[in-house]
Formats: C-alpha cells, sequence, structure tokens
C-alpha cells in the first residue's frame, strides 16, 4: 500500500521470492556457478539451434535484415539482489536478442530502486524499458519521461489481447494507456505459520480468534516449547520496514481488525482511511499488547527484508509468524531449516484467526499495478518505438521463449521430461538466480512454475487465497501531483502508529493525533481527492 | 605576449587541464543551479520550467520537520567535529611515538582498513552486535543478568552510534595526512627540546603540535565546508523509524521529498542553501586563520 504515495521500498511486489535462501553462502561457489554457466550455455544455446525454425506469423520474421536496436530494462523479474551476468554469458537474454534483432541492457538495482530511477532520469539516462508501478507511471507520464502506447499497441494485436479491458483499465490515465501489465502479482502469498509441534507439546488448539491467538504466543514464549529449560522462544516474529511501515507479519495482524497501515478500503459505500479508524486503535492496542508482554522476537524492529524473516523462521525460535506459503513444507527450504537449527519443525498453516468484528483476513488482494513504461526518449523514433512494442509482444506472447524466461535455464533449472516440462531442484541455486530477473512473463497460475513437491503446500496456498481481503480503492488510486505534504505526512504516520504500538505516545492520545493530521497535515484535502477520484471511477456512488 | 608569459609558458601549459576539469566538471554544471528558482519538469527541462523564485527555499524553511532536520543536522555535525576531528590528529600523535616499525605499520594498516567498507557493511556488522534480540553484546547481557538493550532503535543512542563508528570508520584514513606532515618535522628540533630536558608531553606540545598546525588548521576550514554535510549515506543506513526523531537530517529528508517525489528543484534549493552555508563558514575561517597565519588563500 505505500506504493500508493511514492513507491519506496514497497514489500506488496515480488516478495514472494526474494531471494530463497538467504545470501550468506554467496560467493563461496563462484567457481561451481561459472562452469554450470558454461554448461547451461552450451545446453541452450544447443537446443535452440536445432529449433531454429522460425515460425509463420513469427514476429521475428522479417527483423533479420532491419536495423539492430539497444533497448535497456529496467529492474524486471524476480530476485534483483543477484547480480545480472554479461550479456555474453546470459543464454536467455541472447535468445531473445537474436529473435528481434536487438541489443538488451538489464539494468537490475538491489535496492532502493525507485531512488536509483530517479536519478537516472534527472541525469537524462532514461532507460527504453521501465519496471513502474501505476503511481510512479502517472508521475513519470505527467514529467513527460514516459510515452502512451495507443496507437503502438494497435499494431501488436497479440500483446493487446492478452489482457482484458478491465486490465488495461487499470494502466489507463487520462483515456490513455501508459503501461504496458509487467508481472503478475500472485494471491495468497502469506499464510499464519504456527508450529504445530509446539502446540501439541503445550496441549493448545489451533489458535481461531485474535484473543486465542494471543494465548498461544503467551504459551509460545513462557512454556518453554522446545523443553530446552531455557527462556529463549518468542510467541511471534514480524518485520519493520526500514520506512517505519509494520512489515512482514506485523502488518498482517492489523488484518484481523479490518484495518491495514496506511490502508484505503471502501466501507459501506464510504472511503475509510485505515490510519485514523477507530479500530486502527484497537490494532494498535493489540499490538501493544504484544510487544509489552514480550511476546514478539525483540529483533522484529531490525527485521527489515525477505531475507531477515526467513532467516528468523528457519531458525525456528519464534512459534507464529505470517510468511510465505512455500516456506514450510517443501524440501529445499526444510533443508535450509536443518542447516540453521538443526531440526525440521512441523510448520503448519492455519486460517487467520478472526478478530473482534469478525475480520478474518491475511492478505490484501493484490492491485496489478505493476506495468512496463516506456520512455519517451525512445519512443521518439518511431521504429525503435515499434521495436520495443514488438519486443514485449514477442516475450509475453511467445510459446517457445517462455519456459526460458519463466523458468530459467534449460536442462539445469528445467527441463523436459516426456514432453512435460519439469522443474529441477537445482531451480533456486543461488548461482543461477540471475536468471529469475526474466521471469516477469509467467502467468500467476502458472501450474509449472507455482508447482510443489509437497502437496500440503498447494492446500495451504489455496486457504490462503480464501483470506484475501477485496481491496476495492488502492488499485484506481493516483498520487495528488499538488501534494506537496505527502512525504511529511506519510513519515508522520507511521512513526506515530509506531509509537503507540511501542508506547512511546500513550494511545490515550489518539485524537491529538487525528486532530494533528488534519490541521498540520491536511488529511481531509487528500481524502477528498481520494472520494473523487473514487466517484470518477464509479467506486464510490 | 608578455616575457613571463613566454618563460612559464610549459608550466601554464600544465596548468591547463586542470583549469579544463574544474571548467567541465564544477562550473559549467553550477548553471543547473537556475533549477532552484523554477519548478523543474523533465517535459520543459532546465531552459524551459517555469520560474518560481524563492517559492522552493520556503518549501523547505517552512516545511513541517524543518525544524528537526536542521537541529539534527547540526548536532550530528557538532558531535563530529567535536569527537570526530581531534580523533585522526590524536591517531596520528600515538603513532609518530611508536618506536618499532612493524608494529606501527601493522597498526596503520588495521586503522586505516575501516575506510575501504562501506556503510551496508558497517551496519550488518553493527546488525550482528547490538541486535535486541541475537546480537552479541546482548548476548553477553544476558548471560551477565542484565536486561538487553536495543541500541539500534533507541533515539537516545543512535547520536553516539553515529559519530562512533564514522570515527572507527575515518579515523585511521584521515590520520594518514598528519603523519605526513609529522614527518616533515625537522628532527634537530626534538634534538633541542631534548637537550634543553623537556619531558615528552612538552616536546609534543613546542615541537610536534606547532609543525602540524597549519596542517590542522586547513584540515579544519575544509571540514566547515561540510558542515551541513553529516553523512547521507550512513544516516539512511543506520537510522530507522523508531530512531528517526533524533537522526532525521536535512540529507535523509531532500532523498523522501526530493528525489524519490521527484521535486528536483527543491533538492537543488536545499543544496544551494547548505553550500551557502559551507561557504560562509570557509570564509570566516580562513579569515580568522590569517590571524594564526595559517590560512589558505
Amino acid at each position: 500500500v505505500i506504493e500508493l504515495f511514492n513507491g519506496q521500498s514497497s514489500p506488496t511486489i515480488f516478495e514472494e521470492e526474494k531471494s530463497l535462501g538467504g545470501f550468506s553462502v554467496r560467493g563461496k561457489q563462484t567457481k561451481l556457478a561459472v562452469l554450470s554457466l558454461l554448461l547451461g550455455m552450451t545446453a541452450v544455446t544447443g537446443a535452440c539451434s536445432t529449433k531454429e525454425q522460425p515460425a509463420a506469423n513469427s514476429p521475428a520474421a522479417d527483423k533479420a535484415q532491419s536495423k539492430k536496436f539497444k533497448i535497456s530494462l529496467f529492474n524486471p523479474g524476480v530476485n534483483a539482489d543477484a547480480p545480472h551476468v554479461p550479456r555474453e554469458q546470459d543464454p536467455i537474454g541472447q535468445m531473445i536478442e537474436k529473435k528481434m534483432n536487438v541489443e538488451l541492457e538489464m539494468i537490475i538495482v538491489p535496492e532502493q530502486a525507485p531512488a536509483k530511477l530517479n536519478a537516472m532520469i534527472a541525469s537524462g539516462d532514461v532507460p527504453d524499458l521501465i519496471t513502474t508501478n501505476r503511481n510512479d507511471a502517472v508521475k513519470f507520464y505527467e514529467q513527460g519521461i514516459i510515452t502512451d502506447l495507443d496507437s503502438l499497441l494497435q499494431k501488436t494485436p497479440a500483446l493487446q489481447q492478452l489482457y482484458d479491458k478491465a486490465r488495461w483499465q487499470k494502466s489507463t490515465y487520462k483515456g490513455k494507456i501508459i503501461g504496458i501489465p509487467n508481472d503478475q502479482p500472485t494471491a495468497g502469498q502469506h499464510g499464519y505459520w504456527v508450529r504445530n509441534d509446539w502446540l501439541q507439546k503445550l496441549g493448545l488448539k489451533q489458535p481461531t480468534t485474535s484473543d486465542e491467538l494471543l494465548e498461544v504466543m503467551r504459551a509460545f514464549t513462557f512454556k518453554d516449547p522446545d523443553g530446552n529449560g531455557k527462556n529463549d522462544t518468542y510467541g511471534f516474529v514480524g518485520g519493520l520496514a526500514k520506512d517505519g511501515t509494520f512489515y512482514s507479519g506485523t502488518n498482517q495482524l492489523f488484518l484481523m481488525f479490518g484495518v491495514y497501515p496506511n490502508h484505503i478500503d471502501v466501507v459501506n459505500n464510504k472511503l475509510v482511511y485505515s490510519n485514523t479508524d477507530p479500530k486502527m486503535k484497537d490494532a494498535l492496542a493489540y499490538m501493544k499488547k504484544i510487544i509489552d508482554e514480550k511476546l514478539i522476537d525483540p529483533d522484529w524492529v531490525t527485521v527489515s527484508d525477505f531475507v531477515k524473516t526467513e532467516d528468523k523462521m528457519y531458525r525456528g525460535k519464534s512459534g507464529i509468524l505470517v510468511f510465505d506459503w512455500r516456506r514450510g513444507k517443501e524440501p529445499q527450504f526444510q533443508a535450509l531449516m536443518k542447516a540453521a537449527s538443526g531440526e525440521i519443525p512441523d510448520w503448519i498453516t492455519i486460517a487467520p484467526p478472526k478478530g473482534p468484528y469478525g475480520d478474518q483476513f491475511v492478505n490484501l488482494d493484490p492491485t496489478y499495478s505493476s506495468v512496463w513504461g516506456v520512455s519517451k526518449k525512445a519512443a521518439a523514433d518511431p521504429e525503435k518505438a515499434q521495436r520495443i512494442i514488438e519486443l514485449l509482444q514477442y516475450m509475453y506472447t511467445d510459446k517457445e521463449i517462455y519456459p526460458h524466461m519463466s523458468y530459467g535455464l534449460k536442462d539445469i533449472m528445467w527441463k523436459e521430461e516426456n514432453g512435460k516440462i519439469v522443474v529441477t531442484p537445482n531451480a533456486d541455486a543461488q548461482e543461477t538466480r540471475w536468471a529469475r530477473h526474466w521471469r516477469f512473463p509467467r502467468t500467476s497460475d502458472d501450474p509449472v512454475y507455482f508447482g510443489a513437491n509437497n502437496p500440503k503446500t498447494l492446500e495451504y496456498w489455496a486457504l490462503n487465497k480464501k483470506y484475501s481481503k477485496p481491496n476495492p480503492a488502492v488499485p484506481v488510486l493516483i498520487p495528488d501531483p499538488s501534494d506537496t505534504l505527502a512525504a511529511d505526512r506519510i513519515k508522520y504516520m507511521n512513526e506515530m502508529l509506531l509509537k503507540f504500538a511501542t508506547g512511546k505516545e500513550p494511545l490515550a492520545n489518539w485524537d491529538t493525533y487525528v486532530q494533528t493530521l488534519k490541521t498540520k497535515f491536511k488529511l481531509d484535502a487528500l481524502l477528498d481527492n481520494y472520494t473523487q477520484q473514487l466517484k470518477a471511477e464509479g467506486i464510490l456512488k | 605576449v608578455s616575457p613571463s608569459l613566454r618563460r612559464f609558458a610549459p608550466l601554464y601549459l600544465m596548468l591547463l587541464p586542470g583549469l579544463i576539469y574544474f571548467a567541465t566538471f564544477k562550473y559549467i554544471p553550477m548553471i543547473g543551479i537556475v533549477i532552484a528558482f523554477k519548478n523543474y519538469n523533465f517535459l520543459d527541462g532546465v531552459l524551459h520550467s517555469p520560474w518560481v523564485g524563492f517559492d522552493n527555499f520556503r518549501r523547505f524553511f517552512e516545511g513541517i520537520y524543518f525544524e528537526r532536520i536542521l537541529g539534527n543536522t547540526l548536532m550530528i555535525s557538532m558531535y563530529k567535529l567535536l569527537f570526530g576531528f581531534p580523533a585522526p590528529i590524536l591517531l596520528a600523535l600515538l603513532l609518530d611515538q611508536v618506536g618499532r616499525k612493524r608494529f606501527k605499520r601493522l597498526v596503520q594498516t588495521f586503522t586505516y582498513m575501516p575506510h575501504f567498507m562501506s556503510w551496508v557493511v558497517i551496519y550488518g556488522i553493527l546488525l550482528v552486535l547490538l541486535s535486541p534480540g541475537e546480537g552479541l553484546v546482548n548476548e553477553l547481557f544476558k548471560k551477565g543478568g542484565m536486561e538487553p538493550f536495543s541500541f539500534l532503535t533507541e533515539p537516545s543512542w543512535i547520536r553516539s552510534i553515529l559519530v562512533g563508528s564514522d570515527i572507527w570508520h575515518g579515523a585511521g584514513w584521515g590520520a594518514i595526512i598528519y603523519l605526513a606532515a609529522l614527518s616533515s618535522i625537522d628532527p634537530s628540533l626534538y634534538e633541542a627540546a631534548r637537550v634543553d630536558g623537556a619531558p615528552l608531553w612538552r616536546q609534543i606540545w613546542h615541537v610536534t603540535l606547532p609543525g602540524i598546525r597549519n596542517m590542522i588548521v586547513v584540515m579544519l576550514i575544509i571540514r566547515l565546508s561540510h558542515i551541513l554535510d553529516v553523512g547521507f549515506d550512513q544516516v539512511l543506513m543506520m537510522s530507522n523509524a523508531m530512531n528517526m526523531e533524533k537522526a532525521d537530517i536535512i540529507d535523509t529528508w531532500v532523498y523522501r521529498v526530493g528525489l524519490l517525489e521527484m521535486q528536483f528543484s527543491l533538492a537543488a534549493a536545499v543544496g544551494l542553501f547548505k553550500s551557502v552555508i559551507g561557504l560562509v563558514l570557509v570564509l570566516g575561517a580562513n579569515k580568522v586563520a590569517k590571524k594564526l597565519d595559517s590560512q589558505i588563500w
């Protein structure tokens, strides 16, 4: 939801698979990496040279004689923490380059990508294709950095037909399409993980309400569930993003109360701003209990990224967390648990506990806001603009390139067995993680990509998907360009919510906080603006 | 052509690359300062964006967090000046007294090595040491029966951590220049002092410190020009929502409001403000230094 304001550190996109094993071992296996890369290259290039028969309707058929364009892609795919390999060592990129007669430059930014992108833009070095979200795309469009795409898309019908009207509508601004859908977010990414072995040892039931959840947290903290005689376990572990938003579990707890930090919701035909909703006060009081009673791993304040949460789960010292649906039962992650703690705990996913008002959610519906923006500078050359769109069409619609882009290096990360594609156990290996930068065309219902070794994994995923909170407002709202207080306001709210939760500011001062937001930070003007936008979209009647 | 120009032609020629460098990379980019007085947008560019006068400055000065960020910047800057500036001098003096060459080199290498570490790495080390749950220091606290303490999120600790880690990071590197100055002191002065019966601290006071006085003043003047730069990378890395009230500085605010919100004009205005303050301080400090006869110009 933070992305609504400025896209900074948006933990909602891609977080599902950002770094699957922690980067503690990186660099130790460089030799192996190089070797396997070399093997991979020969394998893949070998494979595609035998398949080199131009299909009749291939967009590449007439590309061979045409002009070669250099096209840069800014930060697509997942695992930006893995540096991209040079072009010569990237067989997937080479396949695309050959087909489309282009030279691709992959720009991968592991941290603070929005800042890096803005810095590039400010220096006039705008990437040709930019991975961004709808809000930033609007900003870029208003500033004349990216171009509208309607006329270009008319020449690529396959790409246009790939998405329905509603989806295109989500990247339309002032009647023009300003972005092409980039990456399909997955619903139900997170679920409540509970250590079943601890529940059984202490003779506890699975928690079904927020109060029961609190009780289980207490038991996990004080009743020595691991039986080592030491007071070294915690009920819960979550995180806190760098900008101060609750993150990686602590945020999902709020959903039990029907609110979510910085969220904008529509309830009974009225706009409801979570940060000033009275229910938020209850949610903060609940958080405060968890923090005051020391039920949460005290490191939560420094758990600011996916890798750190993951690490906490593998160490298994906290009995409950809200995390990725694949982590508990898949063998590759269980191996990491074994390595970190010496045991494989019986993690199970439970349905989210019900809150005092009957709210039962664990995720917000995904926003479908990830888009490709096309640089206006690149589009100044009509031929290049055309090639860029054709390139996207090829990457998103071509059946042959799909497995290479979506699953990675052939015969290393996946292989064909009896005409069926199987993902190998090496798919998550450290040294080939860069190949995931190409994963953006994968569909969110791809059974191979989202396959599981343990049937429980898919069961849990389905369970999480059942408890998605509808998200009617956020995907359509765009920030008000004349709102000069946006950054200061979000900072103030993040800080205050955190102070309420940690007890630095007594909850008795809640009304003063709401009042300050209205007077000093002009919150009402912002909410009026949002209400008008929602009325224009027909979401508010 | 004047005779002196002809005579020193090769020297002037050697000066040329330096002049071209400063013109291209320092003076020509100054034209960009105009965007501080404009509402810059990418579409209209530097030249055609509309003029807004001092609006950007006003927004900065009237900002809700202005007092907080200016106060934090000055406080952190003062602490860094007070504790951080003498640290390399002290280290250089100590190293100077070490007689054993091998040991001296070893210590020197160890003390300047942190200079090559990025703040990301240093923060990683701090996390391992100071994390409230599994950090080494807190593990020791718990072993000793003390309550664990969350150093990294406590507002009252952040400035000490910033200044302390800055000294650790930079003192060894900063000492190099003083060591060079120390080695240029005439050894016969020490001899004379010893003959006169001066003990070690007297030698330091009357020979060593006056010998490097000019260097100290020059370094101080340069340092003053950065009075409002207190290490953006470091603060961005080490501050968090919990300790922000004591750590939020001008640069981190500009990063949030200027860069992330794409308000480049505002960022330029703040940058200009900082440079003007720095310039005033440098001019003033140089004037004072003239009295000590160790001015830069």
